[in-house]
């Protein structure tokens, strides 16, 4: 399985290299450049990148994967389904982990004020776990009715997160009046650590079906 | 255990496609040749075999095994050659045989390098850029080079040149020869399991039409040729693939050691001549059934 997660890693390792590398300092540099650099601003834009790096590079390993009819070769060597899916979901765990674990400890290095970075460690963590689910989601669809249907939905839903902040913002602030400060306290007001434990729970109960699903599909 | 692979009252059913019934058992050290038209279940078949796909009800046990609750253990001993290979197209011929030794136990990486050799496959060439007939020699040295007990290959010879076809079925010919091995290939070229099958099973239309040590079969199986009122039309009716030509008629009997003797003073006459049959004429007598 170790071997599989090895094989399965590359284009996770380039999305985080293109995430902690290249967006950080890019989208961020006058942010960095401020009297405290973590700004709301800058908290609320790394959660669509964090799907950006997760379900990116499960969707263009998926699409890899397809093209070269990856299942269907491995299917004939000595790997269980449940090898090749555990690697996977393990892969996406560790890359959440990674992701969040960077900016965690870049917010405490960059951010003076201890009220700033908790909360927006909080906010991080809930979308890894948000991510989490929809990611498992992706590989049950993906398992039961194949990449070519999936991929079409996975690129929308992409869009969606990564331009809904720009709608959400204008329709919260401008119309119900809420501040996105508003937004990110209800959220992480939530106790996150059940959260987290619940939907990790979740995300090995979706590994499971994961598992029965390819398990199921035709070769 | 007796035999290496036990199939018992398979059962898959398609939308316009039920494989039913398939029993079979495959003693140790002997070569199967699965034999059916097009579409008839042969791929299926041994697609379940591998687990890679599920039938409704039925099972198979390989080495003796629950075959699906080992099948990690089951493919480290089962060399697999599919109708149609798939590698990582962007991988090269090197690069597949390190991926793959990773997942074997018995991996023999000379015994991969020298196939290699003999079949004259590039090591630096990526896989999509090989031919058909490469890649279904790539597929066989994978197949081999981690010492399995059972061979199963779907129609390997399809496609490929009589030169290869020829080495292929050699190299399939003596694999039993190693001691408590054996075969399982499946064709339409009935030309290929006659060459080396020890066992056939004709697969029609998803159920096993007749199955039987090939010797035992084709001695069996005769083609009779009889001039008008040689034959008594008791015997005559018994006869199938049935044809009247200008120099007679004639059939194929399915009891050839029954009908030897009643036919004796016929053939001694010259009246009636008995031919041998090959496993194309049992195939069509039995997709035409006549």
């Amino acid at each position: 399985m170790i071997y599989l997660m090895k094989k399965f890693s590359f284009i996770f390792i380039l999305y985080l290299l293109l995430a902690v590398g290249l967006v950080f300092p890019l989208f961020n540099y006058d942010r960095l450049t401020g009297p405290d650099p973590l700004t709301l601003n800058f908290v609320f834009t790394l959660a669509p990148y964090l799907f950006f790096v997760v379900l990116g590079a499960v969707y263009i390993h998926e699409q890899l994967e397809q093209k070269s009819n990856g299942y269907a070769f491995l299917r004939t060597l000595p790997v269980k389904a449940s090898d090749i899916v555990v690697a996977k979901f393990l892969l996406v765990l560790l890359s959440v982990l990674i992701y969040i674990g960077f900016y965690c400890v870049a917010f405490a290095k960059i951010s003076t004020n201890p009220s700033y970075w908790k909360p927006s460690c909080s906010f991080l963590i809930i979308n890894g776990n948000i991510c989490l689910i929809l990611t498992a989601l992706l590989y049950v669809g993906i398992f039961r009715y194949g990449y070519n249907k999936v991929g079409k939905f996975v690129v929308l839903l992409w869009l969606f997160i990564v331009l809904s902040p720009i709608p959400i913002n204008i329709f919260l602030l401008k119309r119900l009046g809420i501040s996105r400060r508003e937004i990110i306290e209800r959220v992480v007001s939530l106790n996150w650590v059940i959260v987290t434990l619940v939907c990790v729970a979740l995300y090995l109960l979706l590994m499971r079906v994961a598992i029965k699903t390819l398990e199921e599909a035709k070769a | 255990m007796n035999h290496i692979v036990e199939i018992d009252n398979l059962r898959k059913v398609y939308k316009g496609f039920t494989l039913d019934n398939i029993s079979l058992n495959i003693p140790k050290d002997s070569i199967l040749g699965l034999i059916g038209p097009n579409g008839a279940g042969k791929t299926t078949t041994i697609k379940i075999l591998m687990d890679m796909i599920q039938p409704q009800s039925g099972s198979v046990r390989i080495f003796g095994m629950d075959h699906r609750k080992n099948i990690k253990h089951v493919r480290n001993r089962v060399g697999y050659v599919g109708e149609e290979q798939h590698f990582y197209g962007d991988k090269t011929v090197a690069w597949t045989g390190k991926f793959v030794s990773e997942f074997f136990d018995n991996w023999d990486t000379n015994m991969f390098q020298k196939l290699l050799t003999d079949f004259t496959i590039s090591r630096t060439k990526k896989t999509k850029e090989l031919s058909k007939g490469t890649k279904v020699k790539l597929s066989l040295a994978i197949a081999l080079s981690h010492n399995p007990e059972l061979m199963i290959l779907d129609e390997p010879t399809a496609g490929l040149d009589p030169v290869i076809r020829r080495e292929v079925l050699e190299l399939l010919r003596t694999f039993p020869e190693d001691g408590n091995k054996s075969v399982i290939i499946s064709s339409h070229i009935t030309d290929d399991i006659t060459r080396i099958a020890d066992y056939v099973a004709f697969l029609i239309e998803g159920k096993i039409a007749l199955s039987e040590p090939k010797d035992e079969l084709l001695s069996k199986w005769k083609r009779i040729h009889y001039k008008d009122g040689a034959l008594e039309d008791r015997i005559s009716n018994t006869l199938t693939s049935q044809k009247t030509h200008m120099f007679g008629n004639s059939g194929i009997t399915m009891d050839y050691p029954a009908l030897k003797e009643v036919i004796a003073e016929g053939v001694a006459r010259e009246e009636i001549k008995v031919e041998n049959v090959d496993l194309d004429d049992v195939l069509i007598a039995l997709v035409k059934g006549e």
